[in-house]
Protein backbone atom coordinates (compact mmCIF):
# COMPACT_ATOMS: atom_id res chain seq x y z
CA UNK A 1 0.00 0.00 0.00
CA UNK A 2 1.15 3.31 -0.64
CA UNK A 3 -0.33 6.30 0.71
CA UNK A 4 0.01 9.97 -0.18
CA UNK A 5 -1.31 13.30 0.76
CA UNK A 6 -1.86 16.48 -0.60
CA UNK A 7 -3.23 19.96 0.49
CA UNK A 8 -5.78 21.56 -1.94
CA UNK A 9 -6.72 24.60 -0.21
CA UNK A 10 -8.56 23.85 2.86
CA UNK A 11 -9.16 19.92 1.80
CA UNK A 12 -6.90 16.96 2.26
CA UNK A 13 -6.58 14.50 -0.73
CA UNK A 14 -5.28 10.96 0.69
CA UNK A 15 -4.70 8.92 -2.03
CA UNK A 16 -4.20 5.17 -1.25
CA UNK A 17 -2.79 2.37 -3.87
CA UNK A 18 -3.01 -1.22 -3.47
CA UNK A 19 -4.67 -3.16 -0.48
CA UNK A 20 -5.43 -1.86 2.52
CA UNK A 21 -5.42 -5.29 4.51
CA UNK A 22 -4.29 -6.32 7.88
CA UNK A 23 -0.30 -5.73 7.46
CA UNK A 24 -1.03 -1.94 6.18
CA UNK A 25 -3.49 -1.26 8.42
CA UNK A 26 -2.00 0.91 11.23
CA UNK A 27 -0.38 2.64 8.68
CA UNK A 28 -3.24 4.26 7.47
CA UNK A 29 -4.40 4.74 10.84
CA UNK A 30 -1.71 6.66 11.79
CA UNK A 31 -1.99 8.51 8.17
CA UNK A 32 -5.78 9.42 9.15
CA UNK A 33 -5.17 9.98 13.03
CA UNK A 34 -2.17 12.63 11.95
CA UNK A 35 -4.37 14.79 10.10
CA UNK A 36 -7.38 14.82 12.30
CA UNK A 37 -4.71 15.97 15.38
CA UNK A 38 -2.89 18.97 12.94
CA UNK A 39 -6.77 20.12 12.75
CA UNK A 40 -7.07 18.80 9.08
CA UNK A 41 -10.86 18.00 9.17
CA UNK A 42 -11.61 18.10 5.45
CA UNK A 43 -10.52 15.25 4.13
CA UNK A 44 -11.18 13.11 0.44
CA UNK A 45 -10.12 9.94 0.34
CA UNK A 46 -9.07 8.72 -3.19
CA UNK A 47 -9.86 5.29 -3.66
CA UNK A 48 -9.85 4.99 -7.14
CA UNK A 49 -6.59 2.99 -7.09
CA UNK A 50 -7.33 1.02 -3.88
CA UNK A 51 -8.00 -2.71 -4.28
CA UNK A 52 -9.06 -3.86 -1.05
CA UNK A 53 -10.20 -2.86 2.73
CA UNK A 54 -10.56 -4.48 5.63
CA UNK A 55 -12.65 -3.98 8.87
CA UNK A 56 -9.31 -2.29 10.61
CA UNK A 57 -9.48 0.10 7.50
CA UNK A 58 -13.32 0.67 7.83
CA UNK A 59 -12.98 1.21 11.62
CA UNK A 60 -10.24 3.97 10.76
CA UNK A 61 -12.74 5.67 8.46
CA UNK A 62 -15.58 5.59 10.65
CA UNK A 63 -13.43 7.26 13.39
CA UNK A 64 -12.13 9.51 11.45
CA UNK A 65 -15.81 10.65 9.97
CA UNK A 66 -16.78 11.30 13.61
CA UNK A 67 -13.94 13.42 14.35
CA UNK A 68 -14.63 15.37 11.63
CA UNK A 69 -18.04 15.93 11.54
CA UNK A 70 -17.75 16.87 15.24
CA UNK A 71 -15.71 19.72 14.09
CA UNK A 72 -18.09 20.65 11.21
CA UNK A 73 -15.55 18.94 8.77
CA UNK A 74 -16.35 16.17 6.21
CA UNK A 75 -14.60 12.88 5.01
CA UNK A 76 -15.82 11.72 1.96
CA UNK A 77 -14.53 9.36 -0.84
CA UNK A 78 -13.95 9.83 -4.31
CA UNK A 79 -13.83 6.98 -7.11
CA UNK A 80 -14.89 4.31 -5.05
CA UNK A 81 -14.23 0.88 -6.76
CA UNK A 82 -16.67 -1.90 -6.94
CA UNK A 83 -14.79 -4.35 -4.66
CA UNK A 84 -14.60 -1.70 -2.05
CA UNK A 85 -18.44 -0.58 -2.24
CA UNK A 86 -19.07 -4.45 -1.86
CA UNK A 87 -17.08 -4.31 1.54
CA UNK A 88 -18.77 -1.22 2.52
CA UNK A 89 -21.84 -3.06 1.82
CA UNK A 90 -21.51 -6.11 4.34
CA UNK A 91 -21.32 -3.50 7.09
CA UNK A 92 -23.94 -1.27 6.20
CA UNK A 93 -21.68 1.76 5.27
CA UNK A 94 -22.76 3.10 1.91
CA UNK A 95 -24.87 5.49 3.63
CA UNK A 96 -22.39 6.87 5.73
CA UNK A 97 -20.06 8.72 3.64
CA UNK A 98 -20.73 10.85 1.10
CA UNK A 99 -19.22 9.27 -2.14
CA UNK A 100 -18.17 10.89 -5.49
CA UNK A 101 -17.45 9.90 -8.78
CA UNK A 102 -14.15 12.02 -9.01
CA UNK A 103 -11.93 13.86 -7.15
CA UNK A 104 -13.05 17.05 -8.66
CA UNK A 105 -16.48 16.62 -7.43
CA UNK A 106 -15.53 15.83 -3.89
CA UNK A 107 -13.32 18.77 -3.78
CA UNK A 108 -16.29 20.97 -4.98
CA UNK A 109 -18.51 19.52 -2.44
CA UNK A 110 -16.29 21.30 0.11
CA UNK A 111 -16.82 24.79 -1.63
CA UNK B 1 6.27 -18.88 5.32
CA UNK B 2 7.42 -22.40 7.03
CA UNK B 3 5.84 -24.89 4.27
CA UNK B 4 4.84 -24.74 0.71
CA UNK B 5 0.96 -25.44 0.48
CA UNK B 6 0.79 -29.10 0.49
CA UNK B 7 -2.31 -30.80 -1.04
CA UNK B 8 -4.07 -34.35 -0.94
CA UNK B 9 -7.05 -35.86 -2.26
CA UNK B 10 -9.01 -38.14 0.89
CA UNK B 11 -11.63 -40.43 -1.30
CA UNK B 12 -14.96 -40.21 -0.15
CA UNK B 13 -16.42 -42.64 -2.46
CA UNK B 14 -15.38 -44.08 -5.67
CA UNK B 15 -16.29 -41.23 -7.52
CA UNK B 16 -15.97 -37.93 -4.82
CA UNK B 17 -13.12 -36.80 -3.19
CA UNK B 18 -11.81 -33.90 -0.72
CA UNK B 19 -9.15 -31.86 -1.70
CA UNK B 20 -7.32 -30.41 1.20
CA UNK B 21 -4.58 -28.32 1.18
CA UNK B 22 -2.52 -26.99 3.97
CA UNK B 23 -0.49 -24.20 4.37
CA UNK B 24 1.97 -22.85 7.86
CA UNK B 25 3.00 -19.41 8.18
CA UNK B 26 4.26 -17.63 11.07
CA UNK B 27 1.73 -15.47 12.73
CA UNK B 28 2.76 -12.41 11.83
CA UNK B 29 1.10 -9.59 9.67
CA UNK B 30 3.85 -10.18 6.81
CA UNK B 31 2.05 -13.23 6.15
CA UNK B 32 -1.68 -12.00 5.71
CA UNK B 33 -1.48 -11.96 1.55
CA UNK B 34 0.27 -15.31 1.61
CA UNK B 35 -2.92 -16.63 4.10
CA UNK B 36 -5.60 -14.25 1.62
CA UNK B 37 -4.33 -15.27 -1.85
CA UNK B 38 -4.26 -19.21 -0.68
CA UNK B 39 -7.56 -18.77 0.49
CA UNK B 40 -9.07 -16.85 -2.37
CA UNK B 41 -7.25 -19.36 -4.87
CA UNK B 42 -9.38 -22.14 -3.16
CA UNK B 43 -12.55 -20.40 -3.41
CA UNK B 44 -11.71 -19.93 -7.03
CA UNK B 45 -11.20 -23.44 -7.13
CA UNK B 46 -14.28 -24.33 -5.37
CA UNK B 47 -16.46 -22.38 -8.15
CA UNK B 48 -16.94 -19.43 -5.79
CA UNK B 49 -18.09 -16.32 -8.11
CA UNK B 50 -15.45 -13.67 -7.60
CA UNK B 51 -17.67 -11.78 -5.95
CA UNK B 52 -18.03 -14.17 -3.25
CA UNK B 53 -14.21 -15.20 -3.62
CA UNK B 54 -13.45 -11.59 -2.41
CA UNK B 55 -15.43 -11.92 0.30
CA UNK B 56 -14.18 -15.12 1.39
CA UNK B 57 -10.76 -13.13 0.69
CA UNK B 58 -11.75 -10.13 3.49
CA UNK B 59 -12.96 -12.99 6.13
CA UNK B 60 -10.06 -15.35 6.07
CA UNK B 61 -7.59 -11.74 6.31
CA UNK B 62 -9.84 -10.44 9.42
CA UNK B 63 -9.96 -14.03 11.26
CA UNK B 64 -5.86 -14.16 10.83
CA UNK B 65 -5.58 -10.65 11.34
CA UNK B 66 -7.81 -11.48 14.76
CA UNK B 67 -5.03 -14.59 15.95
CA UNK B 68 -2.45 -12.60 15.02
CA UNK B 69 -3.64 -9.26 16.79
CA UNK B 70 -4.87 -10.93 19.86
CA UNK B 71 -4.38 -14.57 20.26
CA UNK B 72 -0.69 -14.35 19.93
CA UNK B 73 -0.54 -10.36 20.49
CA UNK B 74 2.99 -9.91 19.87
CA UNK B 75 4.16 -13.58 20.54
CA UNK B 76 5.87 -15.93 18.46
CA UNK B 77 3.57 -18.78 16.67
CA UNK B 78 2.35 -20.12 14.06
CA UNK B 79 -1.12 -20.48 11.69
CA UNK B 80 -1.92 -23.65 10.46
CA UNK B 81 -4.35 -22.73 7.67
CA UNK B 82 -6.21 -25.63 5.87
CA UNK B 83 -8.95 -25.45 3.04
CA UNK B 84 -11.16 -28.48 2.03
CA UNK B 85 -12.89 -28.36 -1.32
CA UNK B 86 -16.02 -30.78 -0.89
CA UNK B 87 -17.88 -32.20 -3.10
CA UNK B 88 -21.21 -30.99 -2.35
CA UNK B 89 -20.30 -27.06 -3.23
CA UNK B 90 -18.92 -26.60 0.14
CA UNK B 91 -15.16 -24.82 0.93
CA UNK B 92 -14.19 -24.97 4.36
CA UNK B 93 -11.44 -22.93 6.04
CA UNK B 94 -10.21 -24.38 9.36
CA UNK B 95 -7.47 -21.97 11.27
CA UNK B 96 -5.15 -23.59 13.84
CA UNK B 97 -3.28 -21.40 16.30
CA UNK B 98 -1.55 -22.04 20.11
CA UNK B 99 -2.58 -18.75 21.10
CA UNK B 100 -4.63 -17.14 23.79
CA UNK B 101 -8.36 -18.18 23.78
CA UNK B 102 -11.59 -15.96 23.78
CA UNK B 103 -14.88 -15.70 24.20
CA UNK B 104 -16.31 -15.05 20.84
CA UNK B 105 -19.89 -14.67 22.70
CA UNK B 106 -18.18 -11.40 25.00
CA UNK B 107 -17.00 -9.64 22.30
CA UNK B 108 -19.08 -6.39 21.40
CA UNK B 109 -21.73 -7.31 18.60
CA UNK B 110 -21.54 -4.95 16.13
CA UNK B 111 -24.81 -3.27 14.60
CA UNK B 112 -24.97 -1.15 11.42
CA UNK B 113 -25.89 1.97 12.04
CA UNK B 114 -27.30 4.95 10.03
CA UNK B 115 -25.85 7.76 11.98
CA UNK B 116 -21.59 7.80 12.11
CA UNK B 117 -22.18 9.23 16.26
CA UNK B 118 -24.38 6.01 16.93
CA UNK B 119 -21.45 3.71 15.57
CA UNK B 120 -20.04 1.51 18.08
CA UNK B 121 -17.28 -0.09 15.53
CA UNK B 122 -16.22 -2.90 18.15
CA UNK B 123 -16.91 -6.62 17.03
CA UNK B 124 -16.89 -5.61 13.40
CA UNK B 125 -14.20 -8.54 11.83
CA UNK B 126 -16.21 -11.17 13.80
CA UNK B 127 -19.50 -9.71 12.78
CA UNK B 128 -17.99 -9.73 8.72
CA UNK B 129 -17.24 -13.34 9.45
CA UNK B 130 -20.26 -14.51 10.47
CA UNK B 131 -22.04 -12.38 7.51
CA UNK B 132 -19.97 -13.88 4.75
CA UNK B 133 -19.76 -17.38 5.80
CA UNK B 134 -22.41 -20.38 6.13
CA UNK B 135 -20.89 -21.48 9.54
CA UNK B 136 -18.56 -19.79 11.86
CA UNK B 137 -17.29 -22.32 14.86
CA UNK B 138 -14.67 -21.90 17.46
CA UNK B 139 -13.51 -23.94 19.52
CA UNK B 140 -10.52 -23.75 22.10
CA UNK B 141 -7.53 -25.62 23.94
CA UNK B 142 -8.49 -29.21 21.78
CA UNK B 143 -5.73 -31.33 23.17
CA UNK B 144 -2.65 -32.05 21.07
CA UNK B 145 -4.74 -29.51 18.40
CA UNK B 146 -5.12 -25.96 19.87
CA UNK B 147 -7.83 -23.75 19.21
CA UNK B 148 -9.64 -24.24 15.90
CA UNK B 149 -11.83 -21.88 13.60
CA UNK B 150 -14.30 -23.46 11.07
CA UNK B 151 -15.55 -21.81 8.72
CA UNK B 152 -17.74 -23.20 5.99
CA UNK B 153 -18.98 -21.56 2.57
CA UNK B 154 -21.28 -23.25 0.51
CA UNK B 155 -22.02 -22.20 -3.13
Amino acid sequence: MQITVRSLKHVELVTITGRIDGEAVHEFENELRGLIERNRRKIILNLAETEYINSGALRSMVSALKECKRSSGNLVLASVSSRVLDTMGLVGFNSLFESFADVVSAVDSFS
Amino acid sequence: MLSVPLTRLVKVSDELSIMIRHLVVEAKPIQLSTLTHFAALAAEDAGFAPQQRDRIELVMDEACSNIIEHAYAGRPGTIDAYVEIRPNCELVIKLIDQGKSFEPESVARYLPQAEPANIKIGGLGLFLMRKVMDEVKFEFNIPGIGNRLTMVKRI
